[in-house]
């Protein structure tokens, strides 16, 4: 308990210190969320119009597509706003700046990890929590309170696995000394799960919801939402969220023995 | 005299492009990575659209076959004109490292052209494998052109919209002369452009209203413009109207860049170095 308590304090340190780095040039904040609401708007006019041209997609109704939108959205804000520092870790492994994170009396991985959290996701994070609310309640007939609790019982499970793949992207950029395209081909295979799985074919449909389970990450949320997930489904998507977490951890290990400090 | 001269030239940025070529696997896990990402994009609209068309035979006017054929055009073209070197434009200046360049006999544009030509190059060859696996396994119905002038067409635009492109980058890249952030105003950029320069879908399933204001961008121009001539599904005044539109913005994009260079060079202070 003191320990998790040091570490929301520490976490708080490096949070005020990134809001006044990000803030410090109001503008770009301001470009960053007009970017990031034009492209949750532009995806979300896509989807209105394919209601108006089209009844089904892959057996869901479009209004259905869109709550695997919105819990795709939900999932990759939140990974954003809190684990944004995996995108700067390549400089600091080339640049020998990690060896100042191993010498210090903080968990490294929490460092890496939650050092940069990413304020301009959270100023469209608001507004889209009271729209997502909002859609949920009225799109989605019989809503009652063990789907709520299960749907948000799935977003912790979808995190779990999110949590994981950033830290395999971290392992893979202190042995390669490369994030960018491994962090971006994750946001690529992870924006796979905007749509529900059965829209892709075999053997990828396999490879995303097993291999890369970023189909279960998202899909699974808004299938219970809409009661569409039996219960071996919901077993199988915490048995591979918690392997992969596990998995990650290990692999976390294992990188960190293989870091050479080379740079510094 | 002149000959030898034009040669020599040639020759320097011939070098460039090919030690730009060569950087380009420098880091083989992120070129790896960049490959399947692209592979990944394509394979996420060809799913979406065959997803689409399983409940219905036609959708906003397009069938199944005139879908997949557009996408499949629309990322080749993509490939060729999206790929650009000059997103490093911003940091070479911002670090002082411009200083170098500007001592150098290069022309410091020809020099990023050349560099980006590698570049496309590069995503040429690697998308024609790709695209080929695709295509055996999503078999979209290739559209070959009816009329030879439709190939001399297709390649004008295609350049009007590589130059282009690489204008707006450049720009982009001059805002370092100034500010430290530019990756905030690309990110809005290639946010707006996803969605308006036609590669994922034909930008004609929007509302006329906004298909008419997005032709006075220079969005559409970049790969909805040279995919449908390709496809031959224009008519001769839009092919002019669209050639016309796409010179307009090289013209403005290259006075904006002559513009900012001029004033970003004499408000130079080689700060970093």
């Amino acid at each position: 308990m003191k320990t998790l308590i040091r570490y929301i304090k520490i976490w708080f340190l490096f949070a005020k210190q990134e809001l006044l780095f990000q803030f410090s040039s109001k503008s770009s904040a301001v470009l960053f969320f007009i970017g990031k609401t034009v492209r949750f708007l532009s995806f979300l006019l896509i989807l209105i119009l394919l209601k108006h041209n089209t009844k089904t997609m892959a057996g869901y109704s479009i209004d259905e597509v869109i709550i695997f939108f919105l819990t795709f959205n939900f999932i990759d804000l939140v990974s954003q706003m809190f684990m944004r520092g995996v995108y700067s870790l390549t400089g600091k492994v080339r640049s020998g700046e990690l060896d100042f994170y191993l010498a210090k009396p903080v968990n490294v991985l929490f460092r890496v990890l939650a050092g940069s959290p990413d304020f301009n996701d959270v100023l469209i994070f608001i507004p889209f929590l009271f729209f997502s609310g909002w859609y949920i309640g009225q799109a989605v007939p019989l809503l009652d309170a063990v789907k709520i609790v299960l749907y948000f019982a799935f977003l912790v499970n979808g995190l779990l696995i999110s949590i994981a793949f950033h830290i395999f992207v971290a392992c893979i950029g202190i042995v390669t000394t490369e994030v960018d395209n491994t962090i971006m081909l994750y946001r690529d295979l992870s924006q796979m799960g905007r749509m529900p799985m059965e829209i892709y074919r075999e053997p990828l449909r396999f490879l995303i919801t097993f291999v890369v389970p970023v189909g279960l990450m998202v899909s699974i949320p808004a299938r219970v939402l809409l009661g569409k997930a039996p219960p071996s489904l919901l077993l199988t998507a915490s048995l591979v969220a918690v392997t992969v977490f596990l998995l990650s951890f290990l692999s976390w290990k294992h990188a960190l023995k293989m870091y050479t400090s080379a740079s510094s | 005299m002149e000959n030898k001269l034009l040669l020599n030239s040639l020759k320097k940025y011939w070098i460039v492009a090919k030690v730009s070529w060569i950087n380009g696997f420098t880091y083989l896990t992120s070129f790896v990575m960049f490959r399947v990402r692209q592979i990944i994009q394509v394979v996420v609209a060809f799913s979406l659209w065959e997803a689409i068309f399983a409940s219905t035979i036609t959708a906003f006017g397009y069938t199944s076959a005139q879908m997949f054929t557009y996408i499949f055009a629309a990322s080749i073209i993509g490939y060729v004109v999206t790929s650009s070197r000059t997103i490093d434009v911003a940091g070479v200046i911002h670090s002082g490292d411009l200083s170098l360049y500007l001592v150098k006999p290069l022309n410091f544009f020809l020099f990023w052209f050349s560099r980006d030509v590698a570049d496309k190059l590069q995503n040429v060859i690697f998308s024609a494998i790709e695209l080929a696996v695709l295509f055996f396994i999503f078999h979209p119905t290739l559209y070959i052109p009816t009329h030879i002038s439709t190939i001399f067409l297709t390649l004008f635009t295609v350049g009007g919209a590589m130059v282009m492109f690489f204008l707006i980058n450049t720009m982009f890249g001059l805002l370092g002369f100034w500010t430290p952030d530019v990756w905030a105003p690309r990110f809005l950029f290639y946010t707006i452009m996803f969605f308006t320069a036609g590669s994922f879908f034909p930008l004609d399933i929007f509302p006329n209203s906004i298909v008419q204001a997005l032709s006075y961008t220079p969005f559409p121009y970049v790969i909805f413009f040279p995919t449908k001539v390709l496809l031959e599904q224009l008519s001769s005044v839009e092919v002019v109207r669209g050639i016309l539109f796409t010179g307009m913005w090289v013209g403005l994009c290259g006075l904006g860049v002559f513009t900012m260079w001029k004033k970003g060079v004499h408000s130079y202070e080689a700060e970093g170095r």
